[in-house]
């Protein structure tokens, strides 16, 4: 009998039935070959175990125990709400209006589209404030409508996913914030915002991508299923991004 | 639902140890692997009324610290890809001299690596984490038959990377 590399990993991991057991502990002992891989299997469990085991004998970090023991149950330990208060994007565009919100108001009520980011504003501007909606525009639309990550100088696309409502939702990061866009329409609304970049406490460190943890978080909460594959951001892209027809 | 007590804090401390491993056999450095168990516990503890009391809490952990992974690998690799498209070992070839040494070198961490990430994370939750088939196959949310054939997989590229001499054909 010629047992295949499944039904011998499984009778390494002792996840084999009784009879099955019996009849490879009997092949072992007359088949050389069989017996060759099933050491190369036991093997291979060693050196996962003598590599990877060392780590639960090290003391725990002081930091992650007192993650777990802090004192406010259920409060937020990021720092992102206090960040983004200072970066986010829409904390950026009430600083381009401030002192308050009365002039936004007076460009809706005047059916304008504002729109601003770093080096200027007008139609061409990364974010746009339409209807009373932050909307993706310029630059950032086009990244948005591309499929897979794209990146240019002031932005870059990650994720793709669909939400809970049936629509498809993007992250992005431009410039210092980072965001969910969710189409609506011929659109990208802006539904999430929240300051990134190497600075926002509890980002997980990486080479080029810093989601923050509460916008993480949020996909958490709004997707349905998992992220996108690349292949289906492909066709989605191709179909403009408009989901099924969902009730 | 879950609420947060001594005794649960206590108990996922006593996990840490796990998650700590766990996250080290999926991240690619143990600075990164501690970030993922700090985002692990962040969402575990603020999601606690999501856990049912009674049922396993390890599982529960793992399946978080495996999608805040997924996330995360997504996230970052994609744009990795982007410019570095010709990473890793797959589009090195055979002409290269060095390969076959580099390859014989080749450090557990590195090879685990090289792994396609759902044949890593299925060897880590059967091979290092212990786990049960079916219990690894809960915290996946696949088929058994699904993660046998993953796991699989990732025995014989593990064995291939880290032991090329044997012949594992």
């Amino acid at each position: 009998m010629n047992w295949d590399d499944e039904t011998l990993g499984a009778f390494v991991d002792g996840e084999t039935d009784a009879a099955t057991t019996r009849a490879i502990e009997a092949a072992l002992e007359t088949d050389a070959e069989l017996m060759a891989r099933f050491e190369r299997m036991t093997a291979l469990r060693g050196t996962l175990a003598d590599h990877f085991n060392p780590v639960l004998s090290e003391d725990l970090p002081d930091a992650l125990i007192a993650q777990v023991r802090s004192a406010a149950p259920s409060a937020p330990r990021s720092a992102a709400p206090a960040a983004r208060e200072k970066g986010g994007l829409v904390a950026r565009l009430m600083d381009v209006f401030a002192p308050n919100w009365a002039p936004v108001a007076a460009a809706l009520l005047i059916g304008v589209s504002v729109g601003w980011f770093g080096s200027g504003s007008g139609p061409d501007a990364p974010v746009t404030l339409d209807n009373g909606q932050l909307v993706a525009g310029g630059s950032l639309a086009r990244l948005l409508e591309a499929p897979g990550p794209a990146q240019n100088a002031e932005a870059a696309t990650q994720l793709a996913f669909l939400n809970t409502d049936g629509r498809y939702c993007r992250t992005f990061t431009l410039e210092a914030s980072a965001g969910i866009a969710c189409r609506a329409g011929e659109t990208w609304q802006v539904d999430y915002s929240t300051a990134a970049g190497p600075a926002s406490a509890g980002t997980i460190r990486t080479a080029s991508a810093s989601l923050p943890l509460d916008l993480l978080d949020q996909i958490d909460a709004w997707i349905a299923g998992d992220p996108l594959s690349e292949d289906e951001e492909a066709e989605a892209a191709a179909a403009g991004w408009q989901a099924g027809s969902r009730d | 639902m879950g609420a947060r007590t001594p005794q649960l804090e206590n108990e996922i401390i006593a996990l840490l140890p796990r998650l700590r491993r766990f996250a080290r056999s999926l991240a690619r450095d143990a600075a990164d692997a501690d970030d993922l168990v700090q985002v692990t516990l962040e969402k575990a503890l603020n999601h606690l009324e999501t856990w049912q009391t009674g049922t396993r809490l390890d599982s529960w952990m793992y399946r978080i610290m495996k999608n805040a992974w997924i996330d995360e690998v997504r996230a970052r690799k994609r744009q990795d890809d982007r410019f570095a498209p010709e990473e890793l070992g797959e589009h090195v070839g055979a002409e290269d001299p060095g390969f076959e040494k580099r390859l014989r070198a080749m450090s557990v961490d590195k090879a685990m690596q090289t792994l396609p990430d759902e044949q890593r994370i299925a060897v880590a939750l059967v091979l290092v984490e212990g786990l049960a088939y079916k219990e690894a196959a809960a915290v996946l949310d696949v088929p058994i038959g699904t993660l046998t054939s993953r796991l699989a997989r990732g025995r014989t590229a593990l064995e291939a990377l880290l032991n090329p001499a044997a012949g594992a054909q």
